[in-house]
């Protein structure tokens, strides 16, 4: 064999930029879902939880007073209206402190700092992870918005409208707390020890965007700091599409779909440029083995 | 000559391995002081979180005042036809605060053993004279400790901010700790069996995720029994925590006619079903605990997870 022959063996195969990005990003996401495949039984006891969940509301339901509900404009059904509030939460939350408990996972087997000497940039690490959750979460979610749907005969508006007007503003939300995420992801690895950022959202945003009542019960003062909070405003649009049947172009949903996208374009780079400075931070002190 | 330096060889070998004073004194622990040094131990560990134990206090918060404004969308008229008084938040607040300190109960034994087990822990405490209930009742002590302290704080918030209908009357004050008593201790059954079955299956908590759908659905947690239908009403009668919450609301709650104490025919009787439940889940799970516990010995997996 030729020396140049023997070389063009060792030589890797030249890829754009973008190539490299989504073959990285598509590699860590397949190594995830290889993990969440093989919890089955932890997947299924997860979906029953959420559907217990909600067949709680199913009886709680009947002693709520629907002409408050209706009110506020969300229609008479309080299985629907907690159905709605109760799958996006958990579907958020799911999704976003994925990143930082699968980093937490990997600081405490060893593995992060083995993915740290391979080509992995760190960014398409965050994503892969990010895009993983957003899987898992999105198969709890659906699940239980069947459960919901068909098991305990929630009332849901489902054309393709308000499902495609759904989709994005799912989306949107998403993208409007990932920066929070990558924030507490950076946190796992500066501090090494659980999330409690993520936590201290998941808290408030339950309490006060609205998972379990309309906003219209709360004081002044609370409703005030409910509305600077992105959830809010999705939970808001993802019920007024899906049990009033209000179209994508409706100026209340336009808003929202606006404020979660002004969220998202603040607080990813954000999340991104924190996790980076996290990510050099223990780099440089070789903490990224420890946890 | 030899024989002599021998014998004296045999006795310095011999004294090494006899304990001495201290080693004695080590092996004679009581069972109080070593389950306080488990509870100190455990009280180190729980101290460095202090982030958490933050986190845990805004969340107790959040629970109370979350089920506070949703009271305001809520008709009572379901509560007081079961006899709980017109206000659902004192109703909710009870159920909620009751069902997280009991689930807790059952959830405290296999959630320690799985712990020692995945940091292969458990096997080597056992090794040494520590029994395995000293060990399981010293670590599950803390986590009762915190969720007394957990329950305490649930009914402060509830006192400073939302003002429920509480009683004050010491009778039906004593009752409720006489039925919080027979509550754990019902509970204590479920999780020690789970325990047993843990051991051997080495897989998830089937028993507790069961037990816990089930009383998060049928015990009247957040509404009352007759809000069931006729079909489930049978099954929610075979859990404990249906009994447990409903003695402990009838004491608990100002009642317009005033609260229920012990003596009272609904509350003696969620007493007596309690009492069944115990006598016939003690020896029942103490067997099943038993059985885990010696197959994983024989098999050697009892630190395996």
């Amino acid at each position: 064999m030729r020396t140049d022959e023997l070389l063009a063996l060792f030589r890797e195969k030249e890829r754009t930029a973008l190539h490299g990005n989504i073959n990285q990003i598509t590699s860590v996401l397949n190594a995830r879902l290889k993990i969440f495949l093989s919890y089955k039984i932890w997947m299924l006891v997860e979906l029953l939880n959420s559907v217990v969940s909600i067949a709680v509301y199913y009886f709680f339901g009947v002693m709520v007073e629907s002409e408050k509900l209706e009110a506020a404009g969300y229609g008479t059904s309080y299985l629907s209206f907690a159905l709605i509030g109760i799958a996006s939460q958990t579907f958020l939350w799911t999704c976003v402190a994925r990143i930082a408990f699968v980093l937490r996972v990997e600081l405490q087997e060893g593995t992060f700092e083995a993915l740290n000497a391979t080509r992995l940039k760190i960014h398409n690490f965050l994503f892969g992870q990010s895009l993983s959750g957003f899987i898992l979460s999105m198969w709890f979610f659906t699940s239980a918005m069947l459960s919901g749907i068909f098991v305990l005969s929630a009332s849901l508006t489902l054309t393709p409208e308000t499902i495609i007007t759904s989709i994005i503003i799912i989306i949107l939300m998403i993208l409007a707390h990932i920066g929070i995420g990558f924030i507490a992801a950076g946190g796992v690895l500066i501090l090494k020890r659980g999330d409690p950022i993520v936590a201290v959202f998941a808290v408030l945003t339950q309490f006060l965007s609205g998972v379990l009542f309309p906003l219209e019960v709360l004081p002044p003062e609370l409703e005030a700091v409910a509305k600077a909070l992105p959830f809010t405003y999705a939970l808001r649009s993802l019920r007024f599409a899906l049990l009033t049947e209000r179209p994508i172009s409706d100026p209340t949903i336009i808003h929202d779909i606006i404020f979660c996208g002004i969220f998202a374009i603040a607080l990813i780079p954000l999340g991104i440029w924190f996790f980076g400075k996290a990510h050099n931070y223990a780099k440089t002190r070789g903490t990224t083995g420890h946890y | 000559m030899v024989h002599h330096r021998h014998h004296e060889k045999l006795e310095k070998v011999l004294e090494t391995f006899k304990e001495d004073g201290e080693k004695r004194r080590y092996n004679d622990v009581s069972f109080r002081e070593k389950t306080l040094i488990l509870l100190e131990k455990g009280f180190k560990t729980f101290w460095s979180y202090k982030g958490w134990i933050a986190l845990d206090i805004i969340g107790t918060v959040v629970i109370v005042a979350l089920y506070y404004y949703v009271s305001f969308i809520v008709s009572a008229s379901e509560v007081e036809k079961a006899g709980y008084g017109a206000d659902f938040f004192t109703f909710a607040l009870i159920g909620i605060a009751f069902q997280q300190y009991t689930y807790s109960s059952i959830q405290v034994f296999s959630h320690e053993i799985r712990y020692e087990q995945e940091n292969g822990t458990l096997e080597a405490v056992l090794s040494t004279r520590t029994e395995f209930p000293t060990f399981l009742i010293g670590v599950a002590l803390l986590s009762f400790i915190y969720a007394t302290y957990f329950l305490i704080c649930s009914f402060l918030v509830a006192f400073i901010f939302f003002d429920p209908f509480i009683t004050t009357n010491i009778f039906s004050l004593l009752s409720v700790l006489v039925l919080i008593f027979l509550s754990i201790l019902a509970h204590i059954c479920i999780g020690i069996t789970s325990v047993g079955i843990i051991m051997k299956i080495k897989e998830g908590d089937p028993l507790i995720w069961l037990f816990g759908w089930l009383t998060l659905l049928l015990s009247g947690i957040y509404y009352p029994l007759g809000l069931l239908p006729l079909y489930l009403i049978p099954i929610a009668l075979l859990l404990p925590l249906t009994y447990a919450l409903d003695g402990i609301r009838l004491c608990l709650i100002d009642l317009p006619s005033g609260s229920e104490t012990l003596l009272s025919p609904q509350v003696f009787n969620d007493v007596l079903a309690l009492l069944i439940f115990i006598t016939i889940m003690l020896p029942l799970s103490l067997k099943v605990f038993r059985w885990g516990f010696d197959e994983a010995r024989k098999e050697g997996t009892l630190h395996a997870y």
